[in-house]
């Protein structure tokens, strides 16, 4: 982006006074270059008409942008089609920083492909393609882009069958965004992860695995890791995930796949977003799902920072034989369940069970709320067992979405009794829902502030 | 002379002077450039700061004396208006405390007290002074302001004089018929 700053010369050189009044109306070229690299380059482009001094400024711009979604009308697309033609054949040979380009593929690959061709062979450090295809045929990008070693970013969205050539290795790739991608058999997909030495951020957004049946991300640098499965689709892909600088992984999806994660010792945050969805509802997928929602917990076992879905958390108890060694995250200090789904439920003591996983919980989020189901007489159920983070970690809890029911009631109560070092509860009500309207939540207030606590420095907030 | 008037002072008045001294210098130790703008208006300016202005650096580069002298370090092509623009952008954006919404809020604020005679001005000034980060938010700005215009408003806001015959420009509009369809 510094090619606009002029350079050093002539800087302390004074400007005599006229020149200081006339430079008002007069950008020097380059900083008019910067100005259209910004700029959609049709927009850029149009600038030609201006005078005669801007007939050829965009020719200099940095960054080619056709992210405009191209028309798919015959007699507009062949315009279009010339125009970036046109511009890609008569700017100036500089450097490209960002090239980014939106249009359906038809019949037109080899143009396409010219164009990305053209950025590569302009050093391109920025890429974005959004291309779609009609029919399900596999799509060859250059092979150049491939071995590119001056790309730095690239998002792919394309709902294509990607090709991919006998040689991938992008030297400088730091972030890799794949979106709808279809992937190849198991040996090209294969060269695809194998030949990005250097990448921090990868993000796999509902891309389809159909054609895979393993393969290995083995990737040291990575740091973030974004998963995103096609709900609809039926992958059954293994993913072996080798990534021990990981620092943040979140996995949105129904478990299609099979996620070994290894060595993800630094991990920091972690989003384990498992929807329900009526197939795995059915018998035959249940166990399956639990041994891969098992698996992948184990693989992120060092995480310090979790969100859950109340639906990943359910999943864990559909093996009995799982269900009985859950995996300790000794490191988890903080344990939040998304507000997607049902309360979660007390009454059935799987949280109980969790709980007692996690030694160094400090903070426990209902984003959710929380119930009491089950075969519990009025008053009768409690905390059992008490985990061992409520005496010597836990100090925050907040539930939202509260309703005031006496089975909320109780597991606060039970909470507020067993959590000896707590600091502030925080109760969040869901007013519409709220049992008894205004008079009772001011009512349940009373109650909840008469409640015995365990922990003397407790205050409770309620709103 | 002097050493009189400093030997008559009381005890305590003395010690709080040093204390005064002191004071100074750990402000000078926080230091600051004097600058000088075209219309030859003088600022002391937080180094912090003003070694942000890679204009400054260069200056600094060349001839070190400066830092720590009174000599002013002139900036020909920056006037005081300008100067007085680009501190308090860059003090906003240097305050530890500012969160993200407060610096979009002052960002929007700053650029909205902007007509774009000086917008411009503010821009060919962090050009000059070669500070990225304003140069980057100007350019950006103009780019948006431009953006769905129409010729005629982008000539005005450049100061473009069209010298192409009719016939010439009808050609062009012509030859970009793709990327001109909203002006047409």
């Amino acid at each position: 982006m510094e090619e606009g700053l002029s350079t050093c010369e002539a800087k302390f050189q004074k400007l005599n006074d006229d020149s200081h009044e006339d430079r008002i109306g007069n950008l020097p070229d380059e900083i008019v270059q910067h100005i259209l690299s910004l700029l959609p380059t049709k927009y850029a482009v149009r600038t030609s008409v201006l005078s005669r001094r801007w007939h050829s400024q965009w020719m200099f711009v940095t960054n080619l942008d056709f992210s405009e979604f191209a028309p798919n009308m015959n007699q507009k697309r062949s315009l279009f089609m010339d125009f970036v033609d046109r511009v890609i054949a008569i700017r100036k040979p500089l450097d490209l920083n960002i090239f980014a380009l939106a249009c359906k593929v038809f019949t037109d690959a080899s143009r396409t492909n010219s164009w990305v061709c053209a950025a590569v062979k302009h050093n391109v450090q920025h890429l974005l393609l959004v291309l779609h295809q009609i029919h399900l045929e596999p799509l060859e990008l250059p092979h150049c882009l491939f071995t590119c070693n001056t790309l730095k970013k690239a998002v792919i969205m394309a709902d294509i069958l990607l090709k991919l050539p006998s040689s991938i290795h992008f030297s400088n790739l730091k972030l890799l965004t794949l979106q709808y991608v279809v992937f190849p058999g198991n040996e090209s997909t294969q060269r695809l992860f194998s030949g990005l030495p250097v990448l921090e951020e990868l993000t796999l957004d509902r891309c389809c695995w159909w054609y895979v049946e393993a393969v290995t991300i083995a990737l040291p640098m990575l740091k973030k890791l974004d998963i995103t499965e096609n709900v609809a689709d039926c992958d059954n892909c293994r993913f072996f995930i080798i990534a021990e600088n990981l620092k943040s992984f979140y996995y949105i999806g129904t478990l299609r796949n099979d996620y070994c994660i290894y060595d993800s010792v630094s991990l920091g945050g972690g989003l384990m977003g498992l929807c329900g969805t009526n197939d795995i509802g059915e018998s035959s997928r249940q166990r399956e799902v639990a041994y891969r929602a098992d698996r992948l917990l184990r693989g992120i076992s060092c995480v310090k920072e979790l969100m859950l879905t109340p639906y990943a958390f359910e999943v864990l108890t559909y093996s009995k034989e799982l269900y009985a060694c859950m995996p300790v995250l000794y490191k988890l200090t903080y344990l939040g369940f998304l507000s997607l789904g049902t309360a979660i439920n007390f009454g059935c003591g799987t949280l109980a069970k969790f709980l007692q996983k996690l030694p160094c919980l400090e903070l426990l989020v209902f984003q959710s709320g929380i119930c009491l189901s089950g075969n519990h007489e009025e008053g009768s159920w409690i905390l059992d067992p008490v985990p061992c983070c409520f005496s010597s970690h836990l100090k925050f809890i907040r539930v939202s979405q509260f309703c005031g029911t006496d089975g909320e009631l109780q597991v606060v109560k039970s909470l507020l009794k067993h959590a000896e070092i707590l600091l502030q509860m925080d109760i969040v009500c869901h007013h519409e829902k709220f049992s008894g309207g205004l008079e009772r939540e001011r009512d349940v207030l009373k109650q909840l502030q008469m409640l015995s606590r365990a922990s003397t420095y407790c205050t409770i907030t309620f709103s | 002379m002097a050493e009189e008037t400093e030997s008559t002072k009381t005890e305590p008045l003395k010690t709080a002077e040093e204390e005064f001294k002191k004071l100074e210098i750990t402000e000078e130790e926080e230091s600051e450039l004097k600058l000088e703008t075209s219309d030859h208006v003088t600022f002391m300016v937080e180094a912090s700061i003003a070694m942000k202005f890679g204009a400054v650096q260069q200056y600094l580069e060349v001839s070190p004396a400066a830092s720590a002298s009174a000599t002013a370090i002139p900036l020909h092509n920056v006037a005081s208006r300008e100067l007085i623009l680009i501190l308090e952008y860059y003090r906003m954006h240097d305050w530890v405390d500012a969160g993200e919404r407060d610096l979009k809020e002052f960002d929007e604020r700053f650029l909205k007290d902007l007509n774009y005679e000086e917008l411009k001005e503010l821009l060919l000034a962090a050009n000059y002074l070669n500070v990225e980060k304003l140069f980057n938010f100007l350019t950006k700005s103009i780019a948006n302001i431009i953006r769905n215009k129409d010729v005629e408003f982008v000539r005005t806001f450049f100061g473009i004089d069209n010298d192409y015959t009719p016939e010439e420009e009808a050609a062009y509009r012509e030859e970009n018929a793709w990327a001109g369809v909203k002006f047409v």
